[in-house]
């Protein structure tokens, strides 16, 4: 990363930039580390709860990070996405898999609901990044049950995650078609998270279309439905 | 899900940051694997991969100051130290990571993005292997170089399992690219494109209308490419040589800066960069394309004396030759034990000496370019030897400079452009009809031999046949026609006398000079898909 030298040249984002991008370093040795912690720790054992907790804290971090780095770069035009044939099905599997041991210690049940044989074109690491920080919200809020989904839709691929919890704030969703809502820091969310996803659709294009996200309350018993569609 | 494991595999880990070594070091020994070999830079990588046959490569693509994991990818494909059959996959800290997408060649397996989860890392791991495993066939041809094998694998596999179409329809738009069979991979990759606009089927398509000389159809489809996935560092590259046909060097200029814009490390491109802008008189932006170019090139295998030479040349047009003396020094011990290059050498030494208004010493030095060239004349391109004709032609060593223009006429016997610059430079020096006469003589010459050759051949000479075109493809190695030739005798050969190892590397040299220049060419198409049958059949 080139940061300019000069001090009167210092320009805050990139400088922001920068320091994420080294810190990024940091948060993959600990989370890796941690996760070999969490394996090798007994479920009945005491600390493990504590340790759960810091994984969970630990992805968070390493999601907003990702996700600031991510509308950085798309504002500079940096960012392409790395199109590739995805079997849908195992990428599902593979997302709630990363998850798994905190949802189960959440008691959270996940059910998806793919055709094996789906295949579609997108960028892996992009959409891993705004499942993971679906997941992760739906995390605090989903009583008991999550359902991933995938299917094709109007010629296009449209991945779903609906949860049981209390749904999405009214105010978030008269903002959903525009993508970034403004920042409310006092309810904890920044509106980030949408943005960022948001983004990624966008930069999925196909013959003239692109891919974009919706939310709504049409979750398990009225809770949070976030879907993404990709052409 | 347990069942599978890494046992068994060779792994190579490749950071710069040691706890990163030791983290992704036991995330692969938790999913089984027990060869595991770690390297800190690009460099402390390739040697190991010159001793060890790996078959996965996990490389981070920011490897601090020295290479990054995408030179390192180049460099180890290029120097055939990574086996088709090896996975090579990239790890980026971002998950969108400001990373360029080489060449189609020069991809990796698949990206993943830190921190890597355990299940991500199993997964992906697991897909790819088996992915390779399935394309084993077509990948073992090609790693034969037993390419209409490889198209034929390509198109039962595409039949058999059509879950893997994608990536076969990538190989065998590559396998037809390089057997010449350029309307064929055009007719496969518009029939993707119609289904879906991945960018490496634009970029393959871009490339195919390149070789088939329709620029403005091939610019059409790089430029989409480029609005579409600014990443793509290839397109660009492309797009560049398009317009260079096209002769829009401004245009290819601009290109080419863009591409550094967002990839500043190749030193392919910092020099075509330095070397359109010379061409443009733009000697500002050459100087510091060729100073970059220097730069980024340290230690690489693709550094050359053409930077080096190209800022020297730039030097003395910005009266600044004073400068340029030390570049010479630096040519000298760098690049002693290659005479092409020390030919350069001697030749940009003469030019600056030559600015200085050291006569004597630009003629020393000229001298010893003109030993070099009657040494190694197999070594000489045309564009050189004219230069150093120009040099010669000043000096008033005008039988030099006419044996350095019939080498040149020699290689490019029906090239226009070369027959243009040796024209002018006879006029200049007011000896007209003599240029005109050599031209004239010079393509007889190349006419006659080919003939002579042709004739044996066909009277059932092979040997003296190969002979004759050997001798005359070292004499003029860019000669297309005469490396054709000494490729079809030596084909022939081995068709009545059965093939061997020797006369098959042959034949390939002479072929792969060919395409290098014009791989459309429909007698190379033919030659390349004999020869390929004969590597199948060994």
């Amino acid at each position: 990363m080139n940061t300019p030298h000069s001090p009167e040249g210092l320009d805050f984002s990139t400088v922001l930039a920068s320091c994420l991008h080294d810190v990024k370093n940091s948060i993959c040795i600990f989370l890796g580390m941690l996760e070999d912690v969490v394996s090798d720790t007994a479920a009945d054992d005491p600390r493990f709860t504590r340790l759960l907790k810091m994984q969970y804290e630990g992805q968070r971090i390493s999601n907003d990070m990702t996700q600031l780095l991510g509308i950085y770069r798309g504002n500079n035009a940096q960012l392409s996405p790395h199109v590739a044939e995805v079997d849908v099905a195992d990428f599902l599997a593979e997302q709630a898999q990363v998850h798994a041991i905190m949802l189960e210690y959440k008691g959270i049940h996940v059910d998806i609901d793919c055709d094996r044989s789906l295949t579609w074109f997108f960028d892996q690491e992009m959409i891993s990044g705004v499942m993971t920080n679906v997941i992760n919200n739906a995390y605090k809020y989903t009583h008991s049950q999550l359902q991933i989904g995938a299917a094709e839709q109007d010629g296009g691929l449209v991945l779903s995650i609906r949860d049981d919890g209390p749904g999405y704030p009214d105010r978030m969703l008269t903002h959903s078609l525009t993508g970034f809502s403004p920042a409310d820091f006092k309810g904890g969310s920044t509106g980030l998270g949408l943005g960022f996803a948001a983004m990624v659709a966008g930069l999925h294009k196909n013959k003239g279309r692109s891919g974009y996200v919706r939310i709504s309350n049409e979750g398990i018993g009225g809770g949070g439905c976030f879907s993404l569609w990709l052409p | 899900m347990e069942i599978w494991s890494l046992r068994g595999k060779k792994i190579l880990v490749v950071d710069d940051l040691p706890d990163m070594r030791t983290m992704l070091r036991t995330l692969l020994v938790s999913l089984g694997a027990e060869d595991i070999k770690t390297a800190k830079d690009g460099d402390q990588a390739m040697t190991m991969m010159e001793t060890n046959k790996f078959d996965i490569v996990l490389c981070d693509y920011n490897l601090g100051d020295g290479k990054d994991g995408q030179q390192v990818l180049e460099e180890v494909r290029h120097r055939g130290l990574l086996p088709y059959a090896a996975l090579f996959v990239m790890i980026t800290a971002e998950t969108s990571t400001p990373m360029v997408m080489g060449a189609a060649e020069y991809s990796p397996d698949d990206y993943i993005s830190k921190p890597i989860p355990k299940a991500t890392l199993q997964t992906r791991l697991r897909k790819l292997l088996d992915k390779k495993e399935r394309l084993r066939p077509v990948l073992h041809a090609m790693q034969q170089r037993s390419y209409t094998t490889a198209l034929t694998q390509c198109d039962i596999l595409i039949e058999q399992d059509p879950s893997n179409r994608f990536d076969l329809l990538r190989l065998k738009g590559e396998l037809l690219l390089t057997m010449g069979e350029c309307e064929k991979a055009k007719a496969l990759y518009e029939a993707l494109l119609e289904v879906r606009e991945v960018p490496w089927a634009m970029l393959g398509l871009g490339k195919t209308l390149y070789y088939l000389q329709q620029y403005d159809i091939a610019a059409d489809w790089l430029r989409r490419l480029i609005d579409s996935h600014p990443m793509v560092i290839a397109a660009y590259d492309w797009l560049s040589m398009v317009l260079e046909k096209q002769y829009d060097y401004k245009g290819a200029q601009e290109v080419l800066a863009k591409a550094l814009e967002r990839s500043p490390k190749s030193i392919l491109r910092q020099r075509r960069h330095g070397e359109m802008a010379y061409r443009n008189e733009d000697l500002n932006v050459a100087e510091r394309a060729f100073k970059l170019a220097m730069r980024v090139g340290k230690g690489s295998c693709f550094r050359g004396p053409a930077e080096f030479a190209g800022l020297a040349r730039t030097l003395v047009k910005k009266d600044a030759a004073v400068e340029a003396v030390k570049l010479v020094d630096t040519m000298t011990r760098e690049f002693r034990d290659d005479p092409a290059a020390q030919l350069q050498t001697s030749l940009v030494d003469s030019v600056v000496q030559q600015a200085l208004g050291n006569a004597e010493l630009s003629q020393q030095a000229a001298g010893r370019a003109i030993e070099l060239f009657q040494r190694h004349p197999d070594k000489v391109g045309s564009d050189t030897a004219m230069d150093l004709a120009e040099v010669c032609f000043h000096q008033g060593n005008a039988d030099a400079a006419r044996d350095l223009l019939r080498h040149a006429l020699r290689n490019q016997h029906e090239d226009t452009v070369t027959q243009k610059r040796v024209r002018e430079m006879f006029n200049e020096v007011g000896l007209a009809e003599e240029g005109q006469a050599l031209i004239e003589a010079t393509a007889q010459e190349v006419l006659g031999i080919n003939n002579r050759g042709v004739r044996l051949a066909q009277e059932g000479k092979l040997e003296e046949s190969i002979r004759l075109f050997e001798q005359a493809a070292t004499a003029m190695p860019e000669n297309m026609t005469i490396n054709l030739n000494a490729a079809q005798s030596l084909v022939m050969f081995m068709r009545e006398r059965g093939v061997t190892q020797s006369y098959l590397n042959k034949a390939e040299i002479y072929l792969n000079r060919v395409q290098a220049v014009d791989v459309a060419n429909t007698k190379y198409q033919k030659l390349k898909e004999l020869l390929s049958h004969m590597v199948a059949s060994q």
